[in-house]
Parts: structure tokens; C-alpha cells; sequence
């Protein structure tokens, strides 16, 4: 009987805690929707924001697109344009060896040959520089040359001496492989 | 599993006391017992890891979640096409400084080629006061130094004729 007792004593405690429960649950019914509402309105904002700023990242990332390959065409073009303006400056520097021997008749080939070299060495190191100031030294150099060359050049048709070689101009090219040295 | 074990003692304590029939219904009420707990067991796990499983795959899935990945995926394409970018530049350059390399090739060899041309003509005015040996090392030299494009050499080889001469 005692055991009887105890479990009916146990299924009243069930009884109670459920009613309890019951109970509990009917009195925050309201506030208990209320924050699952509130709960699903926060997350749909979230994702709300989530998807507007996901939208401003795709729309960035196409005009970066757009921006690199713009960036790349003008990048190619330049450098067609660079090597278009290397072909020109050995043909200009072909030009002025052609001018140099037409200009000294006896002027033995390995000399033409010697001044075009310098030339177009200092032409490559002037187009390889990097940096913008050596450039522009390099450049100075070349142009500081060329005048020197075609200064010497006409002066030697004009007063049609004897001189067999632009000798200023091999002057340059000797002080300038001393000064490397 | 406590009732299995207390169900144990208890057949252990009839057995020492030397009851009948008892202990061994008790054994197989025991035996019993634990197949079922053990069934449970297996069956609770089970239900654990799928609801582990539904919950996580539930979260996964959703639409935050995946609006996550989504801008992860966008970052991570931003630092690709950064990368390519860089990579399509340095190509560019590559193919660019190698272009102008070919350029000033050509035009070495057409230069070196017509030096090369005049010391031939240079050696042939010289044949005569030249030994046969010496005219065709020259010529030799000439030739070797001409298609290694070596210029300097070239004009040491022509200094020399020229010292000759």
C-alpha cells in the first residue's frame, strides 16, 4: 500500500510541474511570441543589410573589373607605343651612322661601327633605367652625344677640310669608357 | 544499467543464501534489462547526432549563413583579380622586354654583319702579303665572332688586320 502511496505521491508532483508549467506558459504566451517576432524581425534585417552590402561588394567588384582592364589596355598600348618609339630611335641612330660615313668618305667601318654601338648602348641603358632622374641623365647623355656627332659632321661639309674623323665625337666615346673604368 | 546491477547483487545474495528458481528468472530479467538499455542507449545517441546534424545542416543553410559565404566569396574574388591584375602586368612587361630584346638583336646582327662584311673585303685586299694559315684563321675568327654577335671582339680582330696591313 505504501508503495501505491508513493507512486501515486510521485504522478501528483508529475501533475503539478506540468501544471505548473501549463500555467507559466499561458501567462507568458503573449511576451513569448513577442520576442520570437522580435527575434525574426532582427535576423530579417540582418540579412536585410547582409544582402545590400553583398550587393555593394558585387557591384564594386565589376567596376574593378572594368577598372583593371581599362588599366591593362592602357598599359599594352603603352608599351606598343614604347617599342614603336625604340624602333624609331634605331632607326634615327642607323640614319646618323649612314650620315656619318656618307659625310667622312674614308671613315673606316669599325669607327661608324664603334659610334653607332655607343650610341645605341647608351640609347638601351637610357630605356632600361628605372628610375626617372638617371633616366633623364642618361637621356642628356644621348642627346648631349647625337648633338656633338651632327655638330661635327656638318662643320666637316660645310668647311670641307682634310680631317679624316670626327674626332671629337671618338673624344666623348674614349673619356666616357675611361670614366666607366 | 543501476537496476541490471542492483538486479545482479541481489541474484548473487539468493545464490549465496541458496534460494531456488529465483536467482535464475532474476538472471534472465537482468540479462533482459540490459539488452533493452543497451538498445535505448544506441537509439538516444542516434537521435542526438541527427538532431545534432538537422540543427547545424538547418543553420547552414541559412539565409544568413549564406549571405556570409557570399561576401566571403566576393573578398576572395577581389584579392583574385588583384593577383591577376598584378600577374597580367608582369606578363605584359615580360613579353614587352622581350620584344624590344629581338628588336636590338636584329639590329646588332644586321651591324655586326656589315662590319664583319668589311673585314672579310679587308682580308681579301691582304691575301696576298698574308701566310695561308694566317688568312684562314682570320677569316675564321672573323666568321666565329660574327655569329656569337661579338662586337668587341670583331673590332680587336679588325685592330689587328688593321696593325698587320
Amino acid at each position: 500500500m505504501s508503495i501505491k502511496k508513493w507512486i501515486l505521491h510521485l504522478v501528483g508532483i508529475v501533475h503539478s510541474v506540468k501544471d505548473e508549467n501549463l500555467h507559466w506558459q499561458a501567462t507568458n504566451h503573449e511576451l513569448n511570441n513577442k520576442l520570437k517576432h522580435q527575434q525574426a524581425l532582427h535576423e530579417q534585417s540582418l540579412v536585410a543589410e547582409l544582402q545590400k552590402r553583398n550587393a555593394q561588394l558585387a557591384h564594386d567588384l565589376e567596376l574593378l573589373k572594368t577598372q583593371h582592364e581599362t588599366e591593362l589596355v592602357i598599359f599594352k598600348t603603352r608599351c606598343e607605343q614604347d617599342i614603336k618609339d625604340y624602333k624609331h630611335y634605331l632607326k634615327a641612330l642607323d640614319q646618323l651612322k649612314l650620315s656619318i660615313q656618307n659625310s667622312y668618305a674614308h671613315l673606316p667601318e669599325a669607327v661608324a661601327f664603334t659610334i653607332h654601338h655607343h650610341a645605341k648602348q647608351l640609347l638601351n641603358k637610357m630605356w632600361e633605367a628605372n628610375d626617372f632622374e638617371k633616366k633623364m641623365q642618361l637621356e642628356m647623355k644621348l642627346i648631349q652625344f647625337m648633338t656633338v656627332l651632327h655638330e661635327e659632321t656638318s662643320h666637316y661639309l660645310e668647311q670641307d677640310n682634310d680631317k679624316k674623323l670626327p674626332e671629337k665625337t671618338l673624344n666623348l666615346i674614349q673619356q666616357r669608357e675611361n670614366s666607366r673604368k | 544499467m543501476l537496476c541490471v546491477l542492483i538486479l545482479f547483487i541481489a541474484v548473487k545474495i539468493l545464490v549465496a543464501l541458496s534460494i531456488p528458481y529465483i536467482p535464475e528468472v532474476m538472471t534472465q530479467m537482468g540479462l533482459l534489462l540490459m539488452l533493452i538499455a543497451s538498445i535505448l542507449l544506441v537509439l538516444q545517441a542516434i537521435l542526438a547526432i541527427s538532431l545534432h546534424l538537422i540543427r547545424h545542416s538547418l543553420a547552414f543553410f541559412s539565409a544568413q549563413q549564406r549571405q556570409n559565404r557570399r561576401t566571403l566569396f566576393i573578398q576572395s574574388r577581389q584579392q583574385q583579380i588583384q593577383q591577376l591584375l598584378a600577374f597580367k602586368t608582369m606578363q605584359i612587361r615580360y613579353f614587352h622586354d622581350l620584344n624590344r630584346k629581338k628588336i636590338l638583336e636584329k639590329n646588332n646582327r644586321e651591324h655586326i654583319r656589315s662590319l664583319s662584311k668589311n673585314i672579310d673585303q679587308q682580308l681579301l685586299s691582304m691575301k696576298k702579303q698574308l701566310s695561308k694559315s694566317t688568312f684562314k684563321a682570320l677569316k675564321q675568327q672573323n666568321k666565329t665572332y660574327r655569329d656569337s654577335l661579338n662586337s668587341e671582339a670583331l673590332l680587336e680582330l679588325q685592330q689587328t688586320i688593321a696593325k698587320l696591313d
